[in-house]
């Protein structure tokens, strides 16, 4: 906390593009220190107005720097207390905040991504969606509800603006699952499958919200048109991120009680293929589980029909693993990845989008659970 | 809103290529950086945006004069079309001395143009600026299209949509040939320039 404070102020008043702007085009040289509201703290090192090296954490380089821009709140320093560095970056300082800025927009600066604590909601946002697929638009104040569990609905949204989050009852109490920024979906594509379903979690405004409504019939045409092993697919992801969004719920209600070691499970193998193939279950069932750092949670019931495996659009790096614990009967048929991925091509962008989302919803809300499974074994 | 820079005696400034994506704007850029190769001091820098690139590089105005004693540097810049970029269209918009509006001459884009420049004057609202006010040059692209045989929009047709109330200058152009681009780009910096001697003059 030594050295010479040149210049500090508040990244609500001026955002970190703009500082970094500033002394580009000041030429400054010094170490500006950028302070989120939790407490992380990125150190850029600036040599006459170009940006040679930035870390914070484990991250070091374009990483640690890219990062920075999906801070909206926080503070900053700017001083001359020059230190040794290593040189990482020499990019123009222009074409940095240019491509950061590309990536805020494009959805890919995610908060935490896994290193969230406890008590802290992941933020997650998706891909921005063509306005021409929006049939109509509609607006929620903040803290207003814009789906309640167990109602019903299959009306599909997408966030165009502002803040939602994603809440499950568990004894009568609305536990936050995730939050969703732009670029969100609420509803899935299962819905088309499944027709009037009760909708499964509770959805809050957190700020003034701005939604899209999707083109349920265009969609619903398109769904129609796949094929069934596609089908399948939707519907496992689904499935999928529903058995983890309760275990996670569960989880945050009942604590420790709910995880086991391996020692106590029959028949446990890795849900693992070659990187190349997925599986179908032709007959039996299986116990879906949920490893992290050697502990095992259960996740539910795999059927007849279901496809296991990396599912696409869910692989992210990862601090868990699945693992299957079939019954006597339980018997895999396993094909080639291809054979879907072939078919992902033809979709068109927004289910594109809509599936991506759901494979990254599921990632996170898996490593969620992954990082509270280890909180609670400290 | 132009740069002075006190070490240099450098005044910077910004001219941003806006319009409707796939419209030309980087094939714009990509010509006066490979045509102009005097006028040019650093690297053209490409980030990947979906859809169309966004590209920068400076560009030194050379034969148009200084102001006050420092010479001119200008940015050339143009800006993701595509709705899902707002920051990086903020930032490259905020600050923008003068803009060429590269609009779309084929017949399917009619309403891509008009949409983009409200979208840019919305923009430019929030900055607080006049789409009157700010330097600015609109470019009909894709002329050459004519030829193909493509289904192409009237100049007069484009001036109606987009500069009846503007009446600012206009050039047909075919930016991937070459034609018009020089144009548009020297009329807008003699704008711009004008502009900043106008205000300095005022504040001086």
């Amino acid at each position: 906390m030594s050295g010479n404070n040149l210049l500090s102020g508040n990244l609500s008043f001026i955002s970190f593009a703009d500082i970094l702007q500033l002394l580009g085009s000041t030429g400054s040289t010094g170490i500006l220190e950028i302070f989120n509201e939790e407490d992380s703290r990125v150190k850029i090192f600036f040599e006459h107005g170009d940006v040679v090296h930035a870390e914070t954490g484990e991250l070091k380089g374009e990483e640690a720097f890219f990062k920075t821009f999906s801070w909206e709140k926080g503070h900053f320093r700017f001083s001359e207390d020059f230190h040794e560095y290593e040189k990482t970056m020499e990019s123009n300082l222009t074409g940095l905040i240019l491509e950061g800025l590309r990536l805020l927009d494009e959805g890919k600066l995610d908060h935490g991504e896994g290193k969230n604590l406890v008590g802290h909601v992941p933020l997650l946002r998706g891909r921005f969606i063509d306005y021409a697929e929006i049939v109509d638009e509609e607006f929620f104040e903040k803290d207003e509800i814009i789906v309640r569990e167990g109602r019903y609905g299959s009306w599909i949204w997408v966030v165009l603006d502002g803040l939602i989050q994603i809440e499950k009852k568990f004894c009568g109490k609305n536990i936050p699952v995730i939050q969703l920024g732009r670029g969100g979906f609420i509803g899935s594509l299962a819905a088309f499958a499944r027709g009037d379903r009760p909708r499964s979690a509770t959805v809050r405004a957190l700020s003034p919200v701005q939604l899209g409504v999707l083109d349920a019939q265009s969609l619903s045409k398109e769904y129609s048109s796949y094929s069934d092993l596609l089908r399948t697919y939707f519907i496992c992801i689904d499935d999928r991120l529903k058995k983890i969004t309760d275990a996670y719920v569960r989880i945050y209600g009942n604590g420790i009680r709910e995880v086991s070691e391996a020692g106590q499970i029959e028949n446990l193998t890795p849900e693992k293929f070659r990187d190349t193939n997925l599986g179908m279950v032709i007959s039996g069932g299986a116990q879906l589980y949920i490893e992290c750092n050697g502990m095992f949670l259960n996740l539910g019931k795999i059927k007849q029909g279901d496809l296991v495996g990396e599912l696409p659009f869910t692989e992210s790096k990862r601090s868990y693993s699945f693992y299957l614990a079939g019954d006597g009967d339980f018997k895999i048929k396993v094909f080639d990845k291809k054979m879907l991925l072939s078919e992902f091509g033809l979709m068109s962008e927004n289910i594109k989008k809509m599936v991506e989302f759901a494979g990254l919803s599921l990632s996170h809300t898996a490593s969620s659970l992954a990082v509270k499974m280890l909180k609670l074994m400290q | 809103m132009a740069v002075f820079n006190i070490q240099t005696r450098e005044i910077e400034c910004k001219i941003v290529f806006y319009g409707p994506g796939r419209g030309g704007k980087t094939t714009n850029l990509e010509y006066i950086h490979k045509t102009f190769r005097k006028n040019i001091t650093g690297d053209l820098v490409s980030i990947d945006t979906q859809g169309d690139r966004t590209l920068f590089f400076d560009f030194l105005p050379i034969g148009l004069g200084k102001i006050k004693g420092c010479d001119v540097k200008v940015q050339l810049f143009t800006v993701p079309g595509q709705p899902q970029y707002a920051s990086t269209r903020k930032l490259v918009l905020k600050g923008a001395d003068g803009i060429v509006f590269v609009a779309d001459s084929l017949k399917v884009q009619r309403k891509n143009n008009i949409l983009s420049l409200q979208d840019l004057h919305d923009n430019l609202k929030d900055y607080g600026k006049s789409i009157f006010r700010v330097p600015l040059v609109l470019q009909y692209n894709k002329r050459d299209l004519i030829k193909e045989g493509f289904p192409v929009l009237e100049v007069d047709t484009l001036e109606k949509d987009l500069n009846k109330q503007l009446k600012v200058p206009s050039f047909p152009a075919s930016a991937i040939k070459g034609d018009g681009v020089g144009q548009a780009l020297k009329k807008c910096l003699e704008l711009t320039l004008q502009h900043l001697q106008k205000e300095l003059n005022w504040a001086g």
